[in-house]
């Protein structure tokens, strides 16, 4: 009996063995195939082989990223002279699952998606966005403002969770979705990218900062919204150096996800070519809600000029308020304080930091619409008056990133409209060329996308500082990293 | 009522329709569309995780939490195999698996020595400990850190024998991850149950039941308990290369792989019937699919006269509200559940003891 059995299992486990190994033996050769297809692409460029590339090189290229200012323009020469030829860029639909499909003309309705949490813990922070998505679309719709269609959007739910991510977009692509938009979340944009990819089905104005979206060779069809942290990073070093001319000790502090470590590299990788020296480096965990006491001390200890803070959410307001504690134990010790421009919320920076807060460096694309004063801008007057007509009222800041990604949307959709045929592929044509001037958008800011030659939408911002009562503007909008932003950097 | 002798030539025919429903089910899947593939494909991946969890929870009574990080070791090992040495996604299947079998018995040692709640608590740390690990700023050369890995998949589907070539894109991706996922699937299954209808497998259940009176009967605990645990989260690991194959990304902060993961493998196994063969299959599905709908009922279906005060989705509330009442119907579990009501219609009979078959019955259904 004891026997039999033990035969049996060691049976059954040698059957199972050989079954994978022969799926594995021909996912083998499969293997050799593409990496030798690959190993000449990279030469030029395209599909498998430079995917990698972004993640896998992010570290060296940190290193590298001081020269990387100088390279884009010399390398950038001869392709400004293309310049006029990619204005018309296109996209290659013979690598589509379905070429026609991404060809056929949409008429009549045209159906968006997007995948945002709606439900469990992060939905709390993000829901105002889905709100002011909707809100836009409706206001689109009743304003007629791509005409002769009409707008439908829908909205999964991902939980924000990237496994739950492919599966919500495909269900919104069965439904006839012929393009998205807004999907919350790097992981979960990342999740997608293939899939959009490959079956050609346009994955617009991903809701993160994330430089990722910016690979035009690899995934031509997804595009980002958010200004690349990147770009941030640099704006700040840039600020700084205006203020600290002769060079400037710089404490970081961020939190230890991946949001903090692409904005890590990023500012890290441009600090040495601002005359910035860091000399602290301090984390948190996301989770973690107590107030950073011992990292806030060990920042004391090294008395920077700056400090660079890129905490998460309510880490804000608790890393403010902590800093003033420990900035209380030090008497002259006053370090200018840098916040990521995720923390430029008035909820955070007045109603929770309080006075901690003043006196806070931030930045943004998009005018304040909390602030009464600006209450008499067209843009900002319209987004109220639609916001007060839907009974909303918790954040119009974060329901105004959703407004923005709407509006990007419809624009992008009239300037397909253009191109005569109203199809997939003409929209993610028109939204690698389009540049117009958003309505919530700060003096100076720009959506532009030029094919390969600028492959991020947004990367302008206004450095802004809390006085306490509303941001004040620190010179004007810094608009000269418009379409500098490289993939990798 | 009707009274079937075991092994008659009606109980044949019973377990016959049973088997070709299930392989009506696997053929039908792959026709349909990828949305749909994907959905079971889904479901079938919390499968395989509740699936290895009942293994060592439900036979043999050694509490895990920690799970979630046997599933994160899978998909990690896909996913630096694939991405930084550029292996073929399907030979690191093998790795996974073998790196959480050790693992899985280094963490069983513990379980030699502690009970219950107890066991709970360490294995409730790994679960922790692993996405902490992964996103260490120190190994960040193997894990990629904090930012993880995208892109994880096939470059190329590879032509199989008898499924055929698949169709171009993600119907194909599809199509392939399904019969990945069946044939893992079936192993698993074929592995477990192997265990659970053997000597080893009685082992477990009176480890389960009666620690001390095992042990006097002669099993070895400690080789039984660490063997078990072994490839316990071996299977959760082929789970995990399976997810990170689904959706090609891999970063600490996937829920999956975090605590929550370990709970949903929970609820899945208890929901489908702890100790039962089909349960955790039953439960993983049923779960899944019952997630993933009550959005849109609560939206615009039935349940909106209901809930349709709430201003946010009340699918988490609704689906609480629904486990509890599930657990009051049915303890046993939908499995359970399900025996329990065909007995009132047939009833399988066993042949009487001493002959061959009856012993092959024991422990599990």
């Amino acid at each position: 009996m004891k026997r039999t059995n033990h035969t049996r299992l060691t049976a059954l486990l040698a059957v199972g063995g050989l079954t994978l190994a022969a799926c594995g033996g021909s996912d083998g050769e499969a293997a050799t195939v593409t990496t030798a297809a690959a190993a000449p692409s990279a030469t030029e460029a395209p599909a498998p082989a430079p995917t990698e590339a972004p993640a896998a090189t992010e570290a060296p290229a940190a290193t590298e990223a001081p020269a990387a200012t100088e390279a884009p323009a010399a390398t950038e020469a001869p392709a400004a002279t293309e310049a006029p030829a990619s204005a018309g860029w296109t996209v290659d639909t013979s690598a589509c699952a379905d070429p026609d499909a991404a060809t056929a003309p949409i008429e009549g309705e045209i159906n968006v998606g997007s995948v945002m949490p709606l439900t469990g813990g992060p939905a709390a922070a993000f829901a105002p966005v889905a709100e002011g998505l909707k809100l836009f679309f409706d206001h689109a719709n009743a304003n007629g403002l791509v005409e002769g269609y009409t707008l439908n959007l829908t909205i999964e739910d991902d939980q924000y969770n990237k496994d739950l991510t492919p599966g919500a977009v495909e269900k919104l692509i069965q439904g006839g979705a012929h393009l998205f938009s807004g999907i919350i979340g790097s992981p979960n944009n990342a999740a997608v990218r293939d899939l959009h990819n490959e079956e050609c089905v346009p994955q617009l104005a991903a809701n993160t900062g994330s430089p990722l979206w910016g690979d035009v060779e690899n995934y031509p069809w997804t595009t980002g919204q958010l200004v690349p942290y990147t770009a941030e990073a640099r704006i700040y070093a840039a600020q700084m150096a205006k203020d600290f001319p002769d060079g400037a000790k710089v404490a970081m502090f961020y939190v230890n996800n991946e949001f903090g470590k692409v904005y890590y590299d990023a500012f890290t990788g441009v600090a040495d070519e601002f005359g910035l020296e860091i000399v602290e480096e301090q984390t948190i965990e996301a989770t973690d809600a107590n107030p950073p006491t011992a990292q806030v001390s060990a920042i004391a200890a090294a008395k920077p000029d700056l400090i660079m803070a890129i905490p998460l959410g309510a880490g804000c307001p608790t890393f403010l308020k902590e800093l003033a504690n420990i900035k209380a134990q030090n008497a002259g010790w006053e370090p200018q304080v840098y916040q990521t421009n995720t923390c430029a919320s008035q909820l955070f920076l007045k109603v929770l930091a309080g006075d901690a807060g003043i006196g806070t460096i931030t930045s943004s694309a998009v005018v304040d619409v909390a602030d009464p004063a600006n209450a008499a801008v067209p843009g900002v007057k319209t987004f109220l008056d639609a916001y007060a007509a839907a009974g909303l009222a918790n954040d119009p800041g974060t329901t105004a990133a959703g407004w923005g990604v709407g509006e990007a949307t419809v624009n992008i959709l009239n300037k397909a409209l253009e191109s005569g045929t109203l199809s997939r592929q003409s929209i993610i044509e028109a939204a690698r060329s389009l540049s117009f001037t958003p309505s919530l958008g700060r003096d100076g800011v720009q959506y532009a996308m030029n094919g390969a030659d600028d492959a991020y939408a947004f990367e302008s911002l206004q450095v802004l500082k809390w006085n306490g009562t509303a941001f004040e503007a620190l010179g004007d909008t810094i608009t000269e990293y418009e379409g500098t932003t490289k993939l990798g950097e | 009522m009707w009274k079937i002798k075991e092994n008659s030539t009606a109980h044949w025919v019973i377990r016959a329709v049973g088997a070709a429903i299930v392989v009506a089910f696997v053929l039908w899947t792959p026709t349909r569309n990828y949305q749909a593939i994907g959905e079971i494909n889904d479901a079938l991946i919390i499968a395989l995780g509740a699936m290895s969890l009942n293994l060592v929870l439900g036979f043999a009574g050694q509490i895990s939490i920690g799970h979630s990080a046997f599933f994160g070791i899978g998909a990690y090992a896909t996913a630096i195999l694939v991405k930084k040495y550029e292996w073929s996604p399907g030979w690191t299947f093998y790795v996974g698996a073998v790196v959480a079998f050790v693992v899985g018995a280094v963490v069983a040692l513990p379980a030699l020595r502690i009970k219950g709640i107890y066991l709970a608590l360490v294995t409730l740390s790994i679960a922790f400990l692993f996405p902490k690990i992964v996103g260490w700023k120190k190994l960040e050369w193997l894990t990629a850190g904090q930012t993880g890995y995208d892109s994880v998949r096939y470059k190329q589907l590879p032509d199989w024998p008898i499924v055929g070539a698949f169709p171009k894109g993600q119907q194909g991706r599809a199509e392939f991850q399904f019969w990945l996922t069946m044939l893992i699937l079936v192993v698993s299954y074929l592995v477990i149950r192997g265990i659970v209808r053997s000597r080893a497998g009685r082992s477990l259940i009176a480890i389960r039941d009666n620690e001390t009176a095992a042990a006097v009967m002669g099993v070895n605990l400690a080789a039984t308990k660490t063997i078990v645990f072994g490839i316990s989260a071996a299977l959760c690991a082929l789970a995990g290369s399976l997810s990170a194959l689904r959706s090609g990304t891999v970063t600490p902060e996937s829920p999956n792989i975090q605590v929550l993961g370990s709970i949903v493998f929970l609820v899945a196994m208890i929901v489908g019937g702890t100790a039962t063969l089909w349960g955790p299959l039953v439960g993983a599905v049923f779960y899944f699919m019952l997630e993933r709908r009550l959005g849109d009922w609560s939206k615009d279906g039935p349940l909106e006269f209901v809930f349709g005060w709430a201003k946010t989705s009340p699918a988490t509330m609704i689906f609480a509200i629904l486990l509890i009442l599930l657990m009051f119907v049915a303890p046993q579990g939908i499995v359970g559940l399900i025996k329990r009501l065909s007995r009132k219609i047939v009833t399988i009979v066993p042949a009487p003891a001493g002959t061959a078959t009856a012993a092959a019955n024991d422990g599990a259904g």
